[in-house]
């Protein structure tokens, strides 16, 4: 044990508590916070891996304007209480036991016979600085220039269907 | 390459239209325009990459096949088109967004006929969905279409996990995204060598491809959600982008997986067994025409699976081809019709034959080739699939078992053609059918009765 | 040389104190060696098994199946399918420092991308269907079936 793997293991611990709590919570406003918390855990992990851009654009993107949203509909909708009527008890054993065997049957063929991964370390202190912004701009704006443009197609879809779906009709009518 | 440019553009040109055009019509025939520019394009496109295969970082590869895909592909839209486009401007108030988002889909399906790199084909399937989840919700006022969007999301976000983590574990055994490069074909050379992180990511994105296409048993959404959404964009979606998907998907799995496809083949048997029994079987028992064509769709989903069935034979390839040409044309055909109607059950058909001839008769045409009635065009295409798959030689009884439920699925097809010729009603009329409308119907047949006769038009 | 427990927690934390202390010390040690030290420093220090994080965004993943399954809020729906893209970026940032190439955590970005536009339509779905039947629990849809 040494420092990286002890803070390795303690986020790792907090990464699913909050990520149990997410799923377990009654309370929407609740759910949000845990998942909050579980994004800074991992831009925890996006540290220890020396990859500060993306832990920095997750806490950014994820937690500070995505999550933002989720809270604002919730507290739109007023569904701060716990409003939420649960499922019976036999779908959420379901629900747990299907996840459970999802995860039983990914780690024991994955572990069975890891010939990919077999002695693959990764190197968290003398790591290279591949994540750093420098080397990330380089290759988004030379290899990935494509895939980069096409994400506007897909952004301009989105908020043309934002628009669509978000805008009253009724208000337009009045206007009318 | 210039078709993925113009339909971007197109898609933003439409919304401009929707600001400073005041007449629906107008924008209707901005829209058919667009269509139109964009079948030149392809075409154009087409003979450009005949002497060479384009390549973009890596990142896509379009040559012969994929741009001779994107044309057959732009042509059924172009028809969905002109078939629907005032019932598209019906739907709501927003008519020139709903065609821009079409136009925003048409680029998803170029990127996904051509697309070399995992990151693409992700890219492709969001664009391809989210517009569609719109689309699906357009109709505010009704209850039943907001709820086929909020299901058809819910589906499409988690299958999209699915398939994310499939790609992730498939990266983390070979290293590259680039499904052309080296190290993703030697890890695929054999199936001895491959590793396990492969395995487990093959079959996420076989469940999540599954979600797509609605092969059972992930098929629970397509009912819902073909029902619910507004008349107008239920053939897009069942046709359209149900065939680019399924075309993405056979570039990944015969071209990537083609050699370890021991691995898979048994996943797809089984989906293709169950999907053809729940198609078929459910599609009898429905009540509505616009359900049971939902119910159809999957069935149909069952005997196009067949083509990634058969791993490395030319004839899937062909039969993938003509089976998209022929299905899509074939349910926009039936879907135009059901459009017009007032009543969408069987009892609303009585009787159409001696009020509408001219829609009868091209309803029927396009039934017969669902069905697979040889003289259409669906009888080449199923007999397509299903040869590569004897070709192949392995679990011929598959192929009987289709056969036996193209028989099954004959008689809900029929169920409908005689509510039309020998049921005495009034069939209630929605919309009259103008010339214009008759004259594409008719022209909408008579090319499924033509590829019935010359199937090899659509091979290139 | 094995040390288990708070003994080896705080030799590896003060590791080069001990490091030092150790090497002054070389004569007299009889255990240990300045070759076996390095060896442990390098083996632990400096690198971590990836099947650790492997692992650890398989589980991570699985609650937010788990959480899919499970709940009947609509919006907590949507957040466990963003804890699913998360498992997937952190597993796709450990292997790309596994292969030390950058092209993974360029997906993560397109990912980030991705999941920002789904959520803003998921929300828009979701407040349409909120605004009709003043719910956004999800067996409405079952209700609501012909």
């Amino acid at each position: 044990m040494n420092i990286y793997q002890i803070t390795f293991w303690i986020l790792s611990l907090f990464t699913l508590a909050f990520a149990i709590g997410v799923i377990m919570s009654r309370n929407p406003i609740n759910s949000v916070l845990f998942l909050i918390l579980t994004f800074f855990c991992i831009s925890g992990h996006y540290v220890l891996m020396n990859a500060q851009f993306l832990a920095i654009v997750n806490i950014i993107v994820y937690a500070g304007a995505i999550m933002v949203l989720f809270l604002f509909v919730i507290m739109l909708m007023n569904l701060n209480s716990d409003t939420e009527p649960q499922k019976n008890f036999l779908v959420q054993f379901a629900g747990v036991v299907s996840g459970g065997a999802l995860l039983l049957i990914m780690v024991a063929a994955i572990k069975s016979s890891l010939t990919g991964l077999e002695g693959k370390n990764i190197d968290l202190i003398n790591s290279t600085d591949i994540g750093l912004i420098k080397n990330l701009g380089t290759v988004l704006f030379t290899t990935y220039v494509f895939p980069f443009e096409i994400a506007s197609v897909l952004f301009l879809s989105a908020m043309v269907g934002a628009v669509v779906l978000g805008k009253k009709d009724s208000a337009l009518k009045t206007a009318e | 390459m210039n078709a993925i440019v113009l339909s971007g553009i197109w898609g933003v040109v439409m919304m401009f239209a929707g600001l400073f055009l005041k007449s629906s019509k107008q924008i209707q025939w901005t829209a058919l325009l667009g269509i139109i520019a964009l079948l030149v394009v392809s075409i154009l496109d087409y003979q450009a990459h005949s002497v060479q295969a384009q390549t973009y970082f890596g990142m896509m590869t379009i040559d012969v096949y994929t741009s001779w895909f994107s044309i057959l592909i732009t042509a059924c839209c172009a028809m969905y088109l002109l078939i629907f486009h005032k019932d598209i401007a019906a739907v709501g108030k927003n008519e020139a967004e709903y065609f821009a988002l079409i136009f925003f889909v048409m680029c998803g399906v170029y990127l996904l006929a051509s697309y070399s790199n995992l990151l693409i084909l992700f890219l492709g399937i969001e664009i391809l969905s989210i517009p569609q989840y719109i689309l699906a919700g357009s109709d505010k006022e009704n209850i039943k279409s907001n709820e086929a969007s909020l299901k058809y999301f819910l589906m499409g976000a988690f299958s999209t996990g699915l398939l994310l983590m499939g790609m992730t574990l498939i990266y983390g055994a070979t290293g590259s995204f680039d499904i052309t490069s080296e190290k993703f074909v030697g890890q695929f050379e054999q199936l001895s060598s491959m590793s396990s992180l492969s395995f487990v990511g093959i079959l996420l994105l076989l469940i999540s491809f599954g979600f797509k296409v609605s092969a059972a048993p992930l098929h629970l959404w397509t009912p819902d959600v073909y029902d619910g959404s507004p008349t107008a964009f239920t053939p897009f979606m069942a046709t359209i982008v149900k065939v680019s998907v399924f075309v993405a998907f056979i570039r990944l799995f015969h071209f990537s997986f083609g050699n370890v496809s021991d691995a898979w083949q048994i996943a797809i048997a089984s989906m293709i067994v169950l999907t053809l029994i729940i198609g078929n079987v459910t599609a009898v028992y429905q009540q509505s025409l616009k359900r049971m064509m939902a119910y159809s769709s999957i069935a149909q989903a069952g005997f196009m699976l067949f083509s990634i069935f058969a791993v490395n034979s030319t004839l899937a390839y062909k039969g993938i081809l003509l089976y998209s040409v022929v299905y899509s044309l074939a349910s926009i055909g039936v879907f135009a019709v059901i459009i017009k109607m007032k009543d969408y059950t069987y009892d609303g058909f009585n009787g159409l034959a001696k009020k509408q001839p001219v829609l009868a008769f091209t309803a029927t045409v396009c039934l017969l080739s669902l069905v697979g009635i040889p003289l259409t065009g669906g009888f080449f295409a199923k007999y397509f699939v299903l040869s590569a798959v004897v070709e192949q030689g392995k679990y011929i009884w598959i192929v009987v078992f289709a056969v036996l439920m193209a028989a099954i699925s004959a008689y809900y097809y029929f169920r409908v053609i005689r509510s039309m010729y020998f049921k005495t009603g009034e069939a209630a009329m929605h919309t009259e059918p103008t010339t214009w409308d008759k004259t594409l119907l008719i022209l909408n047949a008579m090319i499924i009765l033509l590829l019935g006769v010359l199937p090899s038009l659509v091979f290139g | 040389m094995q040390k288990d427990g708070l003994e080896a927690i705080i030799m590896e934390i003060c590791n080069p104190i001990i490091y030092h202390f150790l090497r002054s010390l070389k004569n007299n040690s009889q255990t240990i060696t300045i070759f076996e030290l390095q060896a442990l420093f390098l083996r632990h220090f400096k690198k971590m098994p990836s099947q650790y994080y492997l692992f650890l965004s398989l589980a991570l993943f699985c609650i937010g199946v788990m959480g899919v399954l499970m709940r009947r809020n609509a919006i907590i729906i949507l957040m466990c399918i963003e804890l699913m893209l998360n498992a997937v970026n952190l597993l796709l940032v450990t292997f790309s420092k596994m292969y030390n190439d950058p092209n993974a955590q360029l997906f993560v970005f397109f990912i980030m991308v991705v999941a920002a536009a789904e959520v803003s339509i998921g929300l828009a779905i979701i407040v349409m269907m909120y605004r009709k039947v003043h719910s956004i629990d999800v067996h409405i849809l079952n209700r609501l079936k012909n």
